[in-house]
């Protein structure tokens, strides 16, 4: 019950802020959109909901530690924070996937603009935008009700997961030391220095089973949203076990 | 019971104790008074009580159950830190609301009232406050909570006379009212001192006294006179302070005095008078002094 009352007051909180990105969003786009139609040029927009994955990321960067004291001012227990952080950003993020998606209705009808979904799992993996030859766009974007329901689902699912990544980030950080902040910064940049030598050291069938597994995943051969989704979720769940092991001794600095 | 028990409490931060084997009980209905010098720990026992951080060792119960992570217990506690812990940019009457969404018994009437009394504007940010009413804003949330336990760490930081005046008659009337558990951790001991019912003082990572504030004053005693007979009469006694003035000296004793006691003083033309809580305070923490046993002289 006061996981509730606290998922609301975060909800409440990151509300704001929300408000005020989707009137930069939809000013900028807005703008993108009046701008081209006065020219002849053919104009085009891609994957525009990404940037809510950044903003929710942001927003999971930045909701751990006033959340974190303001639960410790009203003397919860870390059980009811944790519950609390995770059940508000359901409701946010079914709420900007569905703003998302209409948005990009309403500004596809206006600029040819496939959302990273229909770039993905729709038929603009096999048209393009734009026929070259007839110089004519031949991407349709489906309204099917499979491609709004998978839409939603799938972007609420990945927007979930950026956020939960971004609040176990800031867990991460808020837990060490100077010298473990330091080695979590690294090792990202260490990872991807390493991973690109170490690729070409590896045998041969490791590299296909390994691109074999992330196709699998995100169904990306099988044009299957749902695997990515379960993935999204699947990892969403291991990273919100990582957050309740991170917070359950986390203490309060005075 | 609605005690709340600390058993053989060890904390540590990394290399450091805060806390050395803490044993204590904070009974029901009482005015606590927790004192100690800065880093004795005091902010340290509070934050384990509250469960905002975890003890090394030992356990902490609240009517006999853990208290660890257990919410039910812990609306039944409202802590009063002297940090602020609330959203900067949240308003005042934005913290009533919230508060009474996790404390059902926060009377928002009364801290409206309360807001008047102490002239704060409710709808004014915690940024915009100055450190006063900061302090003020926080007082009104704990006091209007209504929780069971109240503990107040440096309640009175920043405020003025009239407003320390004002809390400790509000805190006071609501102690009459509804008798309550508090707590209240603060270096301006002298004028907390007529509150309070019980005092724990902290030194030296553990607990120095922990008694009733009328017993602990009804037997300390200063006695003054000539520096030799002072110094005779202080023999094998528990000594806690001593202070010379010229060939004078006062010597502060915290030990019962039978009749024959007070028959020597009489004899050796002693004089003797009583020692108000802060004295007794600061010779008991005193590092120079006596501080981790009270040992006896001679």
């Amino acid at each position: 019950m006061k996981s509730l009352k606290l998922a609301n007051f975060h909800v409440r909180m990151m509300l704001p802020s929300m408000v005020i990105y989707y009137m930069i969003f939809i000013t900028v786009i807005t703008f993108l959109a009046a701008s081209n139609s006065s020219t002849d040029q053919n104009f085009s927009s891609s994957g525009l909901e990404f940037s809510t994955v950044i903003f929710l990321f942001v927003m999971g960067l930045n909701a751990f530690r006033e959340n974190f004291y303001f639960s410790q001012a009203n003397n919860l227990s870390r059980k009811t924070f944790w519950s609390g952080l995770l059940l508000s950003i359901l409701p946010i993020a079914f709420l900007m996937s569905i703003v998302d998606l209409v948005i990009n209705r309403i500004y596809n009808a206006f600029v040819p603009s496939p959302t990273n979904f229909d770039m993905i799992y729709g038929t603009f993996r096999d048209t393009g935008m734009f026929d070259w030859n007839t110089m004519q766009y031949v991407w349709e974007q489906s309204n099917s009700y499979y491609t709004l329901f998978s839409t939603l689902i799938w972007q609420f699912a990945a927007y979930v997961l950026f956020f939960v990544l971004g609040v176990v980030i800031t867990l991460i950080y808020f837990r060490s030391n100077n010298l473990v902040k330091i080695i979590v910064s690294v090792t990202p940049v260490a990872l991807l220095v390493l991973l690109r030598n170490i690729a070409g050291l590896l045998p041969k069938t490791w590299i296909l089973s390994f691109g074999t597994f992330i196709d699998a995943i995100f169904g990306w051969q099988t044009r299957n949203p749902y695997m990515a989704t379960l993935t999204f979720f699947t990892s969403s769940f291991f990273l919100a076990g990582c957050f309740y092991l991170l917070l359950r001794r986390a203490e309060a600095r005075e | 019971m609605n005690n709340i028990e600390l058993k053989s409490i060890t904390k540590n931060y990394k290399a450091t104790c805060a806390l050395k084997d803490i044993s204590l009980i904070f009974e029901e209905k009482r005015i606590y008074g927790l004192l100690g010098r800065n880093g004795a720990g005091k902010t340290t026992l509070l934050n384990l009580i509250t469960n905002r951080i975890f003890p090394t060792h030992g356990h902490i119960t609240l009517s006999d159950q853990p208290l660890t992570e257990n919410d039910d217990l812990l609306e039944r506690i409202f802590y009063m830190t002297e940090r602020n812990l609330y959203p900067d940019s949240m308003k005042i009457h934005e913290v009533f609301r919230w508060t009474k969404t996790f404390y059902s018994n926060f009377d928002l009437t009364y801290a409206n009232q309360l807001c008047e009394k102490f002239d704060l504007n409710p709808n004014k940010k915690f940024k915009a406050l100055s450190t006063g009413y900061n302090t003020v804003a926080k007082l009104i949330v704990a006091l209007a909570s209504n929780a069971e336990l109240l503990i107040f760490d440096e309640p009175i930081l920043g405020l003025d006379a009239h407003h320390r005046t004002l809390f400790y008659k509000e805190l006071l009337a609501q102690y009459i009212k509804t008798p309550k558990t508090i707590i209240l951790s603060t270096h301006i001991i002298e004028e907390i001192a007529d509150l309070l019912e019980w005092v724990v003082i902290l030194g030296n990572q553990t607990v120095l006294i922990n008694e009733s504030v009328s017993s602990l004053l009804e037997r300390a005693y200063a006695i003054t006179g000539k520096s030799t007979d002072v110094e005779a009469f202080i023999q094998n006694r528990d000594l806690i302070g001593l202070e010379y003035l010229g060939n004078y000296c006062k010597a502060i004793l915290l030990e019962t005095f039978n009749t024959e006691t007070f028959e020597i003083l009489t004899h050796m033309g002693l004089e003797k008078s009583k020692v108000g809580l802060q004295e007794l305070f600061i010779k008991l923490t005193d590092v120079g002094g006596v501080l981790n046993e009270i040992t006896k002289v001679g």
